[in-house]
């Protein structure tokens, strides 16, 4: 049974940045209230430098709160029984530039305490996932910004987290990667894991958040269920089906009727995600695989 | 779960990581080409054969530690926190206080590899150094050979496998260097050569070499240089907590200096003077791991000796970590 007890939980939180003489500097977080339930995916939106990194390094520990209450899986978040059930995928991938991929992800799985067996088959499941699986000795210093995430993103995943950190996941992905980031996220929310993500890439939060927290300057402006927050109370859409060109302009003369001024009209559009995930496919089908990642396979076995 | 268990791995990398600098293997390389390079260097044999070399030696050693300790420390912990990793590892079941030891005991550990190839080096050295104005060529030729022959063994490495190339060289160069000294061991001839008087003329006449034993009293003096590298480790690794490469190096010379010269500028003025007691106490006193002087006097240096340095070292070293790891708990990791 999932316990009721929110999974983050933020009351009043402040961090202030202070020079070296410890004088005020900047307010980057200014009383940030969020509490995420179990299972569920949260999204902390915001321009650049409105607080959305400085919240999670704190819900990390990595950085101390001027003022409020901060807790984790019901603890203080410097506890390290609180981190052995988190997983962090950073805002940029601070990888080790000397090893592998493979290697990377022993390095990080043995901080788990994971050991032999099931820590390769994690690692295996973790590279064919994320579609690094061939890359071999080659140095993560020497992947590209959409490869470093991809590993970044399975180091995040190798402990089976209960909750999932993710600080602009998609940043610096093509859109086959950005796809896949959300299809994980939506897999993982699924299982019951919860999620935090923040981003300033709309379209990304708007797939797979059940919840939003709009920043600026440090404050919260907006909150709530993301279905709620778009919704538009004063305008409505009408969905149909493909409709014949004498039907369309008997209903069009009807609106009119009961409107008073003629409707506007216009065909559905497919949007370029859509468009493009639809032809690089048909492409991969007739020429194979490029260069660098290659398709990526199913939601690892663990976290399934 | 406890973070013992990912307690070990941080080491590991760590040990991993620090050989991968460039700069480890171009210092380590300078250091042995140089102490192999003493024996024909110097000119001068101030009335006994090996002193000069002997002494510049071991001065090297510990000059190099201090130049190690802080790319080492700098790479273990400023860069970490700077590029990021040191946040991503933080983020995982590990505490600050096993972050900063494991960072330190894996720097040590290179720190003490660094050593055993400098002892191993001023042994051969001092070998041939034994006869003045005639190097033993026999000692030095495999060493120079021995050197060349990491690289090349690196370069093929790293041309069939694609490991990195100064990390596989540093090792090499450690493995290689065992054996060249295993070498001197098992085949120290050489030609001694003789200048005899012939009429009017003087000529040079080659003989079977006598052996030159092994001085075995340097590796105690050594012993001790390398718990003084501990005490610079732990000190550069304070520094590196908030600074960089430079100003690191240059509060670590500081302590260095100071600390050598803390018996002429402290220890006088602390019968009389508080500050000055205090500080000659606080301040670390590298005179007690200087032992050159003691293998010229009487040849051999008790390991009870470097067992008291040794000592004093843990209990310097323990005091500067807690510092740091008072330093680190409360510091932020962006």
């Amino acid at each position: 049974m999932m316990s009721e007890e929110p999974i983050v939980y933020t009351q009043g939180l402040q961090k202030i940045f202070k020079d070296f003489w410890r004088r005020p500097r900047a307010r980057a977080v200014d009383g940030i209230d969020l509490s995420l339930k179990p299972g569920e995916v949260y999204g902390l939106l915001g321009p650049n430098g409105s607080g959305k990194s400085t919240t999670i390094k704190v819900l990390l520990g990595l950085l101390h709160p001027d003022g409020g209450e901060v807790r984790v899986l019901g603890r203080p978040p410097r506890d390290v029984q609180v981190k052995s059930r988190v997983g962090y995928l950073p805002e940029e991938s601070y990888l080790y530039p000397y090893l592998d991929a493979r290697e990377t992800l022993r390095f990080y799985a043995a901080l788990f305490g994971l050991k032999g067996e099931l820590r390769e088959q994690r690692i295996d499941q973790l590279l064919d996932m994320v579609g690094l699986a061939h890359t071999g000795r080659r140095r993560v210093g020497e992947f590209s910004k959409g490869m470093a995430r991809r590993i970044g993103l399975a180091q995040a995943l190798i402990n089976d987290p209960d909750l999932v950190i993710l600080d602009e996941p998609t940043s610096g992905l093509d859109p086959l990667g950005t796809r896949q980031v959300k299809d994980i996220v939506s897999a993982l929310a699924k299982r019951g894991k919860t999620i935090l993500l923040s981003s300033h890439l709309l379209a990304d939060v708007e797939d797979v958040c059940d919840r939003v927290t709009i920043l600026y300057g440090g404050k919260v402006r907006a909150s709530g269920p993301i279905r709620e927050l778009l919704q538009m109370a004063n305008n409505l859409q009408i969905k149909l089906g493909d409709l014949p060109d004498e039907k369309r302009e008997e209903l069009l003369t009807a609106l009119e009727g009961v409107l008073g001024t003629r409707p506007d009209i216009e065909p559905t559009r497919r949007d370029l995600e859509t468009l493009f995930l639809e032809v690089v496919a048909q492409a991969r089908r007739e020429t194979g695989e490029g260069s660098g990642t290659r398709e990526e396979g199913e939601l690892a076995g663990f976290l399934q | 779960m406890s973070d013992r268990s990912s307690f070990f791995p941080l080491v590991r990398l760590t040990c991993v990581e620090i050989p991968r600098q460039p700069a480890v293997l171009l210092l380590t390389t300078t250091l042995i080409v140089f102490i192999g390079a003493l024996p024909f260097l110097i000119t001068h044999n101030l009335g006994e054969p090996g002193k000069l070399v002997r002494d510049s030696s071991l001065a090297m050693m510990f000059l190099g530690s201090l130049l190690l300790a802080v790319p080492s420390a700098c790479n273990a912990v400023s860069s970490e926190i700077r590029r990021g990793t040191a946040g991503a590892i933080l983020s995982k079941p590990i505490s600050r206080m096993r972050f900063l030891i494991a960072k330190y005991l894996g720097v040590s550990a290179i720190m003490l590899v660094f050593s055993g190839m400098a002892t191993l080096t001023i042994l051969i050295s001092d070998r041939a150094a034994a006869r003045a104005f005639h190097p033993g060529w026999n000692f030095l030729i495999p060493l120079f050979l021995g050197v060349g022959l990491s690289y090349v063994l690196a370069a093929l490495i790293n041309f069939a496998t694609g490991r990195p190339f100064a990390s596989t060289a540093f090792w090499c160069l450690a493995a290689v260097l065992i054996l060249v000294f295993l070498w001197t061991l098992a085949f120290p001839g050489g030609k001694e050569v003789r200048h005899e008087q012939h009429g009017d003329h003087t000529h040079e006449v080659e003989y079977a070499g006598q052996v030159v034993p092994v001085r075995w009293e340097i590796i105690p003096a050594c012993a001790a240089l390398t718990c003084a590298a501990f005490m610079i480790q732990a000190l550069a690794l304070l520094f590196a907590l908030r600074l960089g490469v430079v100003p690191t190096l240059s509060a670590c010379t500081g302590f260095f200096l100071l600390g050598l010269m803390s018996d002429y500028l402290l220890a006088r003025r602390a019968a009389d003077l508080i500050w000055a007691r205090v500080l000659y106490h606080v301040m670390p006193n590298w005179q007690h791991f200087w032992l050159a002087d003691a293998l010229t006097a009487g040849g051999s240096v008790p390991w009870a000796y470097v067992g008291h340095a040794a000592g004093y070292a843990l209990f310097w070293t323990l005091g500067i970590l807690l510092l740091a790891m008072g330093l680190f708990d409360r510091m932020e990791v962006r």
